[in-house]
């Protein structure tokens, strides 16, 4: 008794149109394909003009993240550090810009795909949603390929526990999806918030944990830096990395309770704002 | 039908004004060939992207138990770097509909040959038309709405559009917005006319263009 959702193809037969949206299972059967198709599309279009397209979304911060593991290893080289220094900064880096890139490029999601809108299936969350999944995905490979890079050529050790570092990156998916919704609705309009946005990450490279661990800091400044919700993303990502990482300090629930309130403040403002406004 | 409860919309001007340009509509649209009047900037594009659901209203419901089409002949989503072949892809994913079918039946329709293959940004507007057209033919709505767009392309084009519509028009209905009393004639047998933040419904369209010519002066 269940038809399915779709519009069928003229091909002058007299077959009858079928409802849209009939039902909860046909509704989320409709987002799932939109998804789909606006997940391949953000693909091709992000590198449009080259050649070589989306490779180039895996090899650039690819790059950027081992040259950075390299320099900076190569300033800190003699230090006593415990920790070997190339993975413990790629650890930091990495899930740093994951956070870092998805919520700027959620952010634009709905500026970007705004046409796409006059697509009555194509609803605004379904936009914001294909880039998070996207870039997901995007930085789960430039992960693997920087850690075997560091096993391979730096004698690196294997990550100890992949579980926890794939809770932090979830963690920090759910901020950045949080985050990035509410700078994509304020952005429709203040167009200052995308400046204001990376006017405040700038500093947060250097307050996330990316180049320390929270254990490391002293008490006064400690007690300042565990606000920034980031660094628990980090340090978890980074817990899960070693088979042991002092995370005293380490708050798993505020990093998702940030995260779900950021995204629960960003749907309400979605919702108020009519489709339409401007 | 189409119903319109209690449907306000207004716009925010960059002065920071709100324009009016619906005022509290309650109205039943019958599942027949409309035809919609109105000044310029009266809202009938607006009315019709209420009725597609592309916008919302800032109160009341725009409630549907038909499946519409987007705005026949729209072109803003063809990405100007992807070729048509994956403009179209995208539609057919978004719609569930089979990709190969979608497009066979566009380039048997818009004739655009070799250029399927090329990116968009390099169509001529003639075929950039062709290829919006073409799509919104493909895919079978109850109800197609069209904005003033059935005079793309040269006269054999023109023809061959026609003749698409009217075998649409067999089984689905549509909703037109024009200028062109002639158009209006051609397709609608019953009219709407848009004017100071609301709209009246005319059984016959001869009723409404009458109203309209009477309105205009």
């Amino acid at each position: 008794m269940q038809v399915a959702d779709s519009a069928l193809i003229n091909d002058g037969g007299d077959s009858r149109p079928v409802r849209a949206r009939s039902s909860m299972f046909a509704a989320l059967k409709a987002m799932l394909r939109t998804l789909y198709a606006l997940i391949l599309r953000e693909a091709r279009v992000r590198h449009g003009r080259s050649r070589i397209g989306y490779a180039w979304a895996v090899v650039e911060p690819f790059a950027v993240v081992s040259v950075m593991v390299l320099f900076f290893s190569a300033i800190d080289r003699g230090a006593n550090s415990v920790l070997a220094f190339p993975a413990f900064f790629a650890s930091g880096i990495l899930p740093f810009q994951y956070f870092r890139h998805t919520s700027s490029f959620i952010g634009q999601s709905l500026e970007a795909n705004k046409p796409l809108f006059n697509y009555p299936t194509v609803r605004e969350f379904d936009a914001v949603l294909a880039r998070l999944v996207l870039e997901s995905a995007t930085y789960l490979i430039i992960m693997a390929l920087v850690f075997s890079f560091l096993i391979t050529f730096l004698s690196a050790d294997p990550p100890a526990h992949i579980g926890t570092m794939f809770i932090g990156f979830a963690g920090l998916g759910l901020l950045a999806l949080g985050v990035g919704l509410n700078i994509a609705v304020l952005q429709r309009r203040f167009t200052m918030v995308n400046y204001v946005y990376n006017m405040i990450m700038a500093p947060s490279f250097f307050l996330s944990g990316v180049f320390f661990s929270i254990e490391s800091v002293p008490p006064k400044f400690r007690d300042v830096l565990v606000w920034n919700p980031i660094l628990h993303g980090i340090e978890t990502y980074r817990a899960g990395f070693y088979a042991v990482y002092p995370d005293t300090y380490v708050s798993l629930s505020y990093l998702c309770l940030f995260g779900l309130i950021a995204l629960f403040i960003g749907m309400v403002q979605l919702k108020l704002s009519r489709r339409g406004e401007s | 039908m189409i119903h319109f409860e209690h449907v306000s919309k207004s716009f925010r001007l960059r002065s920071g004004a709100r324009r009016r340009v619906l005022n509290d509509l309650t109205l039943t649209l019958p599942h027949r060939n409309i035809g919609v009047l109105g000044r310029n900037g009266a809202g009938k594009s607006t009315l019709l992207q209420l009725i597609a659901g592309v916008i919302d209203p800032n109160w009341g419901h725009v409630r549907r138990d038909l499946r519409v089409s987007w705005p026949i002949g729209f072109r803003g989503s063809f990405h100007p770097q992807l070729t048509g072949l994956e403009n179209i892809r995208f539609v057919a994913r978004v719609y569930g509909v089979d990709e190969q079918a979608v497009i066979d039946h566009v380039a048997n329709f818009a004739e655009i040959g070799e250029f399927l293959n090329e990116p968009v940004r390099t169509y001529s507007s003639g075929m950039g038309a062709r290829l919006a057209f073409g799509l919104s033919m493909a895919l079978r709505f109850d109800t197609y709405l069209v904005d003033e767009l059935l005079g793309v392309g040269d006269a054999s084009f023109r023809k061959k559009s026609r003749a698409a519509f009217d075998q649409l028009l067999h089984q689905s209905r549509m909703i037109m917005v024009s200028h062109s009393m002639q158009a209006l004639r051609e397709y609608c047998d019953c009219g709407l006319l848009v004017d100071g933040g609301t709209a009246v419904f005319y059984e016959d369209l001869d009723e409404a263009i009458e109203a309209y010519d009477a309105m205009i002066g």
